[in-house]
């Protein structure tokens, strides 16, 4: 049986890295994994997609270095994501940005109806939460609720153990609902 | 329950929830409401727009033809061309001049007689070499570095989608062959088996028909692969032929449980297959230089490449892109930086032989003057197509439309 893609597989020329075909798969399966990664993230959906932009581009470049037998694909690309994200953040901290915290709450509100706004509002609040706990529990419920990556996939990402990040999950989640439902009833 | 207890039951439930499954009964409350509360964090999933997905996907396809191109440069082109490149250098000119002016002064001596007199005894006998001046043994070819490793997703599922041809004509029973294979070392279970198969437009991303999965499961060892064959007749759910063109087939859905373990992981898997015209592709590379302007806005269409594979177009402005900036007088001295380039949204659709078919949004790159726009691995066009219009109907804040008629007589 002939693979359908041999018609338009042109092969690596050199080090080139990555063939169309294998990009386009390798795209289609993680482009929403990594976007949902970014959203939450950064708060703005514009940020989102020009990081998003940023790790594809990477992975072009540094396809060719990519060693199957060292790590999965998954985790050498969310390991491009997260470094991608430290960058942005470094950035934003030499730019003297304004905390994400704020930046949530500065977020105009459309007018809409009762329950759309109070779905933004829940939404906003929720992100606002997810901005209060520190960096590494932020990246893990990210990669876990975002790019929908398995713990030992995220354990390989941030170089902890998979126990680790199991603890961590169990407890960041319950900081979460803490705090939101702290606004709730406050 | 001690607390290591409490935390994997959680992380279980945990995976249960992300699946969109419910939760086991029997947890502590503790656990239960921060496992709602996970159920909450699922809402702030935001899927990309359709408009970054296209956009992004062509200009990362540019960026590989690019590179690919830049590879291709590096190797060295024809020899001439490596000739022309060496000949450019001062050292290799002065060598080349040299040694033409040495070979012109040598054949007019010859004709003029100077040589007749003088046969040097040499020239009768069988050229010899000294020891020190026998040509070197050729070096062996380097051998290739080998290019990159193919890519190899690492689930613990691999699922390969074939066909029998490398593309079917329209109308021609299309065979469709799953293979998965238990990529991990423990024994897996596939459920349900056949999985759940989908056929989507590449362009559009439209399911045109689907396979139901069955209601069986099938267990794997480890290196163990299990086939799932279909058939598909090329009508769409409606029983209506589908237009040739690029689609996606997808197993989906698929649950996978390892070992003794309770936690499930589900993926998907599949590829791409074309469906030709049954006269054949079109295969032609046009170089254009069409531009319209509407609405003050010109651009230019520069290229359209059609091959067996799909067609690609690409178009060029300079109206677009860059920042407005605050009023500068004319004589300004010194004159000002121009404004960065900034991208912009660009949709196009092109029709043939009364078809229309989206292109969706193109890639962008940035020369100095303007902004390159390309719209690529569209679907084929079928070789009798006489005319095809290319029609860009949005471009930035501007509506269009730009309309590019190519002949392809």
């Amino acid at each position: 049986m002939k693979k359908p893609e041999g018609i338009l597989d042109r092969p690596s020329v050199g080090n080139a890295g990555v063939s169309r075909d294998k990009f386009i798969e390798l795209y289609e399966q993680y482009l929403p994994r990594v976007f949902r990664y970014m959203t939450y993230r950064v708060s703005d959906k514009c940020v989102a997609e020009d990081l998003t932009s940023e790790v594809f581009e990477k992975v072009i470049d540094k396809f060719a270095s990519y060693k199957p037998g060292k790590s999965s694909i998954s985790t050498w690309l969310f390991t491009i994501a997260r470094n991608t994200l430290i960058d942005h953040y470094r950035k934003a901290e030499r730019k003297k940005t304004v905390p994400l915290e704020n930046i949530v709450e500065m977020q105009e509100t459309k007018s809409s109806p009762e329950e759309e706004y109070e779905r933004q509002e829940e939404q906003q609040r929720l992100k606002v939460c997810l901005a209060a706990l520190s960096v590494q529990e932020q990246e893990i419920v990210s990669l876990k609720f975002g790019s929908e990556l398995n713990n030992r996939q995220i354990a390989g990402v941030m170089g902890l153990s998979e126990t680790n990040i199991g603890t961590i999950l169990y407890r960041s989640i319950r900081k979460l609902r803490d705090c939101f439902g702290g606004w709730q009833n406050g | 329950m001690d607390k290591k207890d409490m935390e994997r039951d959680f992380l279980n439930n945990l995976e249960r929830v992300l699946e969109g499954k419910e939760i086991e009964p029997g947890l502590n409350d503790d656990s239960r409401s921060a496992l709602d509360f996970a159920r909450k964090m699922l809402s702030l999933r935001v899927n990309p727009s359709p408009l970054f997905h296209d956009t992004l996907r062509n200009r990362m396809l540019q960026k590989i033809e690019k590179k690919e191109r830049e590879a291709e440069h590096e190797k060295g082109g024809s020899f001439w061309e490596r000739l022309w490149e060496n000949w450019k250098r001062p050292v290799w000119r002065t060598v080349t001049v040299g040694l033409v002016s040495a070979l012109v002064i040598v054949v007019i001596m010859g004709y003029s007689g100077m040589f007749t007199y003088f046969t040097p005894q040499f020239l009768d006998e069988e050229p010899a070499l000294p020891e020190t001046a026998q040509a070197p043994a050729p070096e062996p070819a380097p051998v290739p570095e080998p290019g990159p490793a193919p890519l190899e997703l690492q689930a613990p599922l691999e699922v390969i989608m074939s066909t029998e041809e490398d593309f079917y004509r329209a109308g021609e029973d299309v065979a469709i062959e799953f293979v998965f294979i238990n990529t991990s070392d423990e024994e897996q279970t596939i459920r349900p088996f056949p999985p759940l198969v989908e056929i989507t437009e590449s362009g559009t991303g439209e399911t045109v028909r689907s396979f139901p999965s069955g209601s069986t499961h099938r267990k794997l060892l480890p290196g163990e692969a299990v086939e799932y064959e279909l058939n598909w007749d090329q009508l769409d759910s409606q029983g209506q032929p589908v237009l040739p063109g690029w689609f996606n087939v997808y197993a989906k859905e698929i649950s996978i449980t390892r070992g003794t373990s309770k936690r499930t992981i589900v993926m998907s898997g599949g590829g791409r297959l074309l469906i030709s015209y049954p006269q054949g592709a079109m295969e032609l590379d046009i170089a254009l230089d069409q531009s319209q302007t509407v609405n003050g806005v010109t651009v230019a269409l520069e290229r359209a490449e059609f091959t067996e594979g799909g067609v690609n177009f690409y178009a060029f402005t300079s109206s677009l892109g860059r920042q407005q900036s605050s009023r500068v007088e004319p004589n300004a001295y010194p004159p000002p930086e121009p404004a960065p380039l900034e991208p912009v949204i660009a949709h196009a659709e092109y029709t043939y032989n009364g078809v229309t078919k989206d292109a969706g949004y193109a890639g962008f790159g940035f020369r100095e003057d303007g902004i390159e726009l390309s719209w690529m691995r569209l679907d084929p066009v079928p070789s009798d197509a006489g005319e095809l219009t290319f029609t860009i109907t949005k471009l930035g804040d501007y509506e269009g439309p730009w309309e590019f008629r190519i002949s392809l007589e």
